[in-house]
């Protein structure tokens, strides 16, 4: 199984977004690089190569779905896998598996456990 | 984690939460704002969608920072604009029933914030100011972001800031202007009424407003033709001023200078 080091993030709230990087770094040891918008991730992705992208699913401008499709058509990333988080009932899992995602994280999360649950999803999309 | 790292967790972590209660303090005079420009104009299926997020966002972060009565409130509030927007066609107008609902939740919503504030005893959100964002500007040098379509108009007026010392950015429209403010806090946006395609100016003024990270940001609107209504509508969604245009860019550079002067002295004085 591939080793899960990269992680590129987004999320549109500051004060998540240097949560979820202190709590993928600190507490996972995983490199961690996180964005502001879907656009920004779009731009970084081709810069810094992720072995995993972790979209927040509710973002004004452009969602989590919409950077989804848009990052499938960059170079290296047809294929990477991608993890959404959603506070949201609306969409299930199901519907962002359907989509090609290889799980979700439920906001709000605990982050001491964020590490954990995301490495659960990389090793069960890996093992099944 | 071993003992050190885990301190050192807890200490971050505790800064963030300086800065998330920051940001409900902010959403108690945003609601207020809302339920004021509400009583100007009813609130159309965008202006439901703009609450919507205001309390979406806040769902998925009270109980991560330990607030599970604002997750629990954002949710409740969250699932009734949802259900609000199915109804809505695009450009439609809320009614009145729904509308004393919507008012009802963004209250429910407001008072948990504050209490949340009060209870963690940093209601004055100057006692909760983590800043976690660039701010490449000083009281000398000030930093202004110009959002015009007009690409003259954006470089005239941008050349004339920057001869009298401050720095600027220009965006060409909306987007890049929020995707700008995401990253990076100005001391003040020049922000072009009339923009053309995607999302106009009053728009952008209403998504820098009600969204509690950007609100403190000082907005001057840029107009051609102007209506009263408008000019209105603009002060009351939180524009500090209304600059005419063809604008007379020495008037308009000492005009940004006495406010971000101003700005710096409040902040000092807090």
């Amino acid at each position: 199984m591939k080793k899960l080091e990269r992680i590129l993030c987004v999320d549109d709230e500051s004060d998540m977004r240097m949560l979820i990087k202190m709590s993928l770094e600190n507490v996972g040891g995983y490199e961690v690089s996180v964005c502001t918008s879907g656009q920004e991730l779009l731009e970084n992705a081709a810069r810094w190569y992720a072995d995993l992208v972790v979209l927040d699913a509710v973002m004004p401008l452009m969602d989590g779905m919409e950077t989804m499709k848009r990052l499938r058509l960059l170079d290296g990333y047809r294929d990477t896998p991608v993890l959404f988080m959603t506070g949201k009932a609306k969409e299930s899992e199901a519907d962002f598996k359907a989509a090609g995602a290889i799980g979700i994280i439920t906001k709000p999360f605990d982050p001491i456990y964020l590490a954990q649950d995301v490495q659960k999803i990389w090793e069960s999309a890996h093992n099944g | 984690m071993d003992d050190v790292k885990r301190q050192e967790f807890v200490k971050a972590f505790f800064q963030l939460k300086q800065a998330y209660i920051r940001r409900l303090a902010n959403t108690v005079r945003i609601i207020d704002n809302i339920l004021e420009l509400e009583k100007t104009r009813m609130p159309k299926r965008e202006d439901v969608m703009r609450a919507q997020a205001l309390v979406h966002g806040l769902a998925g972060s009270g109980t991560t920072f330990g607030f599970p009565q604002i997750t629990e409130i954002g949710h409740q509030a969250d699932y009734f604009f949802e259900m609000l927007l199915r109804e809505m066609r695009e450009g439609a107008v809320i009614d009145a029933d729904n509308y004393k609902t919507m008012q009802s939740w963004l209250r429910k919503t407001q008072n948990i914030c504050y209490l949340t504030c009060h209870e963690s005893h940093l209601e004055n959100p100057a006692l909760a100011n983590g800043n976690i964002y660039i701010t490449p500007g000083t009281r000398e040098h000030a930093h202004i972001l110009v959002v015009d379509d007009d690409p003259e108009v954006a470089g005239a007026i941008a050349q004339a800031l920057q001869a009298r010392g401050m720095t600027t950015q220009i965006s060409s429209n909306a987007e890049d202007g929020l995707h700008y403010l995401a990253r990076v806090q100005p001391d003040l946006v020049l922000l072009d009424l009339a923009l053309q395609g995607g999302i106009d100016g009053l728009e952008t003024l209403q998504q820098i407003k009600q969204n509690s990270e950007f609100v403190d940001i000082p907005v001057v609107m840029l107009v051609t033709r102007y209506t009263e209504d408008d000019e209105k509508f603009a002060r009351q969604a939180g524009a500090l001023d209304y600059i005419r245009k063809p604008v007379d860019v020495t008037k308009l550079s000492d005009q940004v200078l006495g406010i971000v002067k101003k700005q710096y002295d409040k902040a000092q004085s807090i």
